[in-house]
């Protein structure tokens, strides 16, 4: 459903992405790794329309983006849950749901329930400020945020950075929860292993150019990766 | 004690005002990050567009209101579409030059139009007063006071009830994250600049009876209204509102009980204090 | 020869606030030089008006000056219009030895520096509350005052002179409190006033602050025996058609249309017929001023040492009154003029004291406010 075709991005005169093409298709996860600074969070970005390609083209079934803006990117299901989780810290746990759903207040009832089902950690801490949440409480948060939105397609940025290791484990299984309601999924992540482990396919980013792409699963077995990214 | 109690009633009243035109400026800045230089002269066209209203058709100050909020709105909403939304993203002091430019035009346009002549809005009740225990209270500020109070209750429920109202706060905390939720930032810009607009000419109205109107007015509320904003905490409207007040009491009070000439030191020397045991104002975060 | 030197027209500068924040009074005061160069052409004399912006500033008025006296070659100078111009525009004066006569600043120090060529028509600031306690003292007993003044150099001096007197004729100061301009609450400051129950309450501001102070006193529910107000914004008609808190006030001020000194009535209705516009103090003394120098210049051909003499020794009688520049209590060259009191009755201004020039009686004391 979302091709990415030599999209190109710079900042000034350094070359952020150089010419990526990538695609999602329905009900897919699709993760892309690569070490830090490699562009993985820009690619992201300039696919949510936050920032503007230089060159190259990015698609949702069929649709261009190149005259869309980031708001209305959203209205078209592409929920782009970024890096560092961007919570609102000064609104409660409701406010940042109830902004979730901007675009789609008529669900919004049905899509809250939905959420504190899916994390009821956030329904007892529903009056408290998203300032004063802890790093994974933000995280379930910028996730049911993410889906209070009806998202087609969601863009993952580092969900499991900074969190503890059985907390990591349960974004996982999350992720994977969602995917199977039916939801696509281009996932961004360090934790290369994990993400190969629930990715059907995979792209390895490296300053700003795809250099190695398959299977999840085989992907893992790469040597190449192995050596760069599971300490092997 | 009657003595107290006037000076602190007085300064109440007077400090509503404030009030007003700072919940505008730190409205504005909360989502723009723009400090707008030009909101005094927002008070000063609010002030003009009432004397006008009064002096032509005869409408009471009180009831302009429902005339100037929506003309200044409309304006304000122009100014951002026309001006600052192009300066997003510039140098912040190319940004403070574009609104103090636009201060310098408004008032000069001001003098061209309107002459720079006092003009009065010389109302029945412009100098009557209710007696309440010794205490003499202004009429025209203490109408005006309750307006205020109802303007800022319908802007609280607007910014912290209605979706557009949070989609407002939300630009102003994360302006990015803001998009991601769908909410065109843009729009929240304009629709903010015009709310602080609106606000700042609701100001001129509700002083227009008790006060005088000339082109440089809008100066000295500039000033006033950005020591109130950094007093209650750059980008937090109710910290304005209490800055507001807690600056209409210290200057009746040090006029009352220091000396009227030293008033604007106290005025300051409260501000600083403030300043250097909460460096982000009495409600903002420090930096 | 002769006939031709009479034929050419006499050349006077003129400075005064054409542009900036004194527009409108400069406006006011050019529209009296104007009838001063008809008058003039009446008595036979030609004067070519040569008039220099110095927008309010000194050292504008300093440049101008100078532009008069190298560049054109003028006779004599009137003017500029404020304090500080005026102050300026003096020294530089006296060193170019050209005769210098300013029409209406009101700052004490101008004439007290023993300039030699600086002559000055209007009354100065320290007389401003003399007047008006002389008429207090008249009308009444009053044993106290308390002063309210704006904190420029206008309302400061003023204020000081009024203390000064005060002392003299036995009035007790209660309290002296300054403002700057342009604040909206004057209460603070009021219930001070009303606390202490003064017999007068004397304010000294500019139109807009007068306006304020008067509705607030309203407000507090003031009642001394007398408001009275030191000049300017006080003797505006813009602040006597604010009927319900200008009656009755008590200002001091340097001319009026009403007063009996020869031809001010006529004059003011001329003034009035000719601009749309009540004459003010400060187109009088313009006008009497440039006339005094219209007359000596042509009779002194231009002769700067012998102008001089001639405003010295000379005496005037027109629309200010006596005119003569005399030597007295610190002064050089300053015209002892008659400060007038005017009280306000529904709307209109009438002169009350000196009784010589009164046109109606006082209504004494305030009866409060309606
Ligand atoms: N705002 C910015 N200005 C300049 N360079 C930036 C900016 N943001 C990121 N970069 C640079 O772009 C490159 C890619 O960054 P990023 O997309 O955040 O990488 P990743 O998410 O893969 O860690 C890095 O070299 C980074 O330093
Ligand atoms: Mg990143």
């Amino acid at each position: 459903m979302l091709r990415v075709e030599s999209l190109s991005f710079a900042y000034g005169d350094a070359q952020v992405l150089d010419s990526v093409s990538l695609e999602v298709g329905k009900g897919e996860i699709v993760a892309l790794v690569g070490a830090n600074g490699a562009g993985k969070t820009t690619l992201l970005r300039t696919v949510s329309r936050l920032v503007k390609p230089v060159s190259g083209k990015v698609t949702l079934d069929g649709e261009d983006f190149s005259r869309l803006r980031a708001h209305e990117v959203v209205r078209r299901g592409l929920i782009h849950v970024p890096e560092g989780r961007r919570i609102f810290p000064e609104m409660t746990v409701r406010e940042n749901l109830r902004l979730g759903s901007f675009t789609t207040r008529t669900d919004r009832e049905r899509n809250l329930e939905k959420a504190f089902a899916l994390f009821p950690v956030l329904l007892a801490r529903e009056g408290q400020l998203g300032g004063t949440l802890s790093g994974g409480e933000q995280q379930m948060l910028a996730l049911a945020r993410g889906l209070m939105a009806n998202p087609r397609l969601l863009l993952l940025d580092e969900p499991s950075l900074g969190l503890a290791p059985i907390i990591v484990k349960q974004i996982f299984e999350t992720i994977v929860a969602i995917n199977q309601q039916g939801i696509s999924i281009l996932l961004v992540e360090q934790n290369v292993y994990q993400s190969l482990h629930i990715a059907q396919r995979a792209y390895v980013l490296e300053r700003g150019r795809v250099v190695l792409q398959g299977e999840g699963k085989a992907l893992l077995e790469n040597p190449d990766v192995k050596k760069a990214f599971l300490g092997a | 004690m009657i003595r107290l109690l006037q000076a602190v009633l007085g300064g109440l009243l007077t400090g509503g005002v404030y009030a007003l035109i700072g919940a505008g400026l730190s409205l504005i800045f909360g989502v723009l990050r723009v400090i707008n230089f030009a909101q005094g002269e927002l008070v000063m066209l609010g002030m003009y567009l009432t004397w006008l209203l009064f002096t032509f058709l005869h409408l009471d100050p009180f009831v302009s209101l429902i005339v100037v909020m929506p003309v200044l709105w409309m304006l304000g909403w122009a100014l951002e579409a026309l001006l600052l939304d192009r300066m997003h993203g510039a140098l912040p002091q190319n940004q403070i030059l574009l609104t103090m430019g636009l201060g310098l035009v408004l008032s000069n346009g001001a003098m061209m139009a309107f002459t720079s002549d006092y003009r009065l809005v010389s109302t029945t009740y412009s100098s009557s007063s209710f007696m309440l225990a010794g205490v003499a209270l202004s009429q025209p500020l203490a109408v005006s006071f309750v307006l205020t109070a109802a303007i800022a209750t319908a802007l609280w429920v607007f910014l912290a009830r209605t979706d557009t109202g949070m989609a407002i706060r939300a630009t102003a905390q994360d302006r990015d994250a803001a998009q991601l939720m769908g909410i065109d930032v843009r729009r929240m810009s304009r629709l903010a600049f015009g709310i602080g607009a609106a606000l700042a000419g609701a100001a001129g109205a509700l002083i227009a009876p008790t006060y005088y109107i000339f082109p440089q007015v809008g100066g000295s509320f500039t000033l006033k209204a950005f020591v109130v904003v950094v007093l209650g905490g750059l980008g937090s409207v109710v910290g304005a509102m209490l800055g507001g007040l807690i600056i209409g009491i210290t200057e009746s009070l040090s006029a009352t009980y220091i000396s009227t000439e030293l008033k604007d030191v106290c005025v300051y020397s409260l501000f600083l204090i403030v300043l250097i045991a909460r460096p982000g104002g009495l409600l903002g975060k420090a930096e | 020869m002769l006939a031709l030197l009479l034929a050419a027209a006499i050349k006077i500068g003129v400075i005064n606030s054409v542009t900036g924040p004194e527009a409108p009074i400069g406006e006011n005061m050019s529209h009296g030089y104007a009838l001063a160069v008809e008058d003039l052409k009446a008595k036979g004399i030609e004067v070519e008006l040569i008039t220099e912006d110095d927008a309010g500033k000194p050292q504008t008025a300093m440049g101008g000056l100078e532009k008069l006296v190298t560049r054109d070659g003028v006779a004599g100078i009137v003017g500029p219009y404020t304090s500080a111009s005026s102050n300026a525009a003096a020294r530089l004066a006296e060193r170019s030895k050209i005769p210098l006569l300013i029409p209406a600043a009101s700052k004490d120090e101008i004439t007290k520096q023993k300039y030699k060529w600086v002559f000055r028509t209007s009354a100065v600031v320290s007389w401003y509350a003399q007047v008006l306690f002389d008429a207090a003292a008249k009308f009444g007993k009053p044993k106290s005052v308390f002063i309210v003044h704006e904190n420029t150099d206008f309302g400061t001096s003023a204020a000081r002179g009024a203390t000064e007197i005060a002392k003299q004729m036995k009035l007790e100061v209660l309290g002296t409190e300054a403002y700057s301009a342009g604040s909206p609450d004057f209460r603070p400051t009021l219930s001070k006033v009303k606390a202490a129950n003064p017999d007068l309450v004397l304010f000294v501001s500019y139109v807009a602050d007068a306006i304020l102070l008067m509705r607030q006193s309203r407000e507090l529910g003031l009642k001394p025996m007398a408001f009275l107000g030191g000049g300017a914004g006080f003797t505006t008609s813009q602040f006597a058609s604010e009927k319900t808190i200008s009656e009755g006030v008590l200002s001091s001020t340097q001319w009026t249309e009403d007063v009996s000194w020869p031809g001010a009535g006529a004059w003011g209705a001329r003034y009035k017929k000719k601009f749309g516009k009540t004459a003010t103090y400060h187109a009088a003394c313009a006008y009497e001023s440039l006339l005094i120098m219209g007359e000596v210049a042509a009779k002194a051909a231009g002769d700067h040492e012998k102008i001089r003499a001639a405003l010295h020794d000379g005496q005037w009688n027109g629309i200010l009154g006596e005119v003569k520049f005399a030597d007295f209590d610190g002064f050089t060259n300053q015209n002892k003029h008659q400060m007038l009191v005017v009280q306000i009755k529904n709307g209109d201004f009438v002169t009350v004291f000196p009784e010589e020039f009164a046109k109606g009686k006082a209504v004494w004391p305030f009866p409060g406010f309606k």
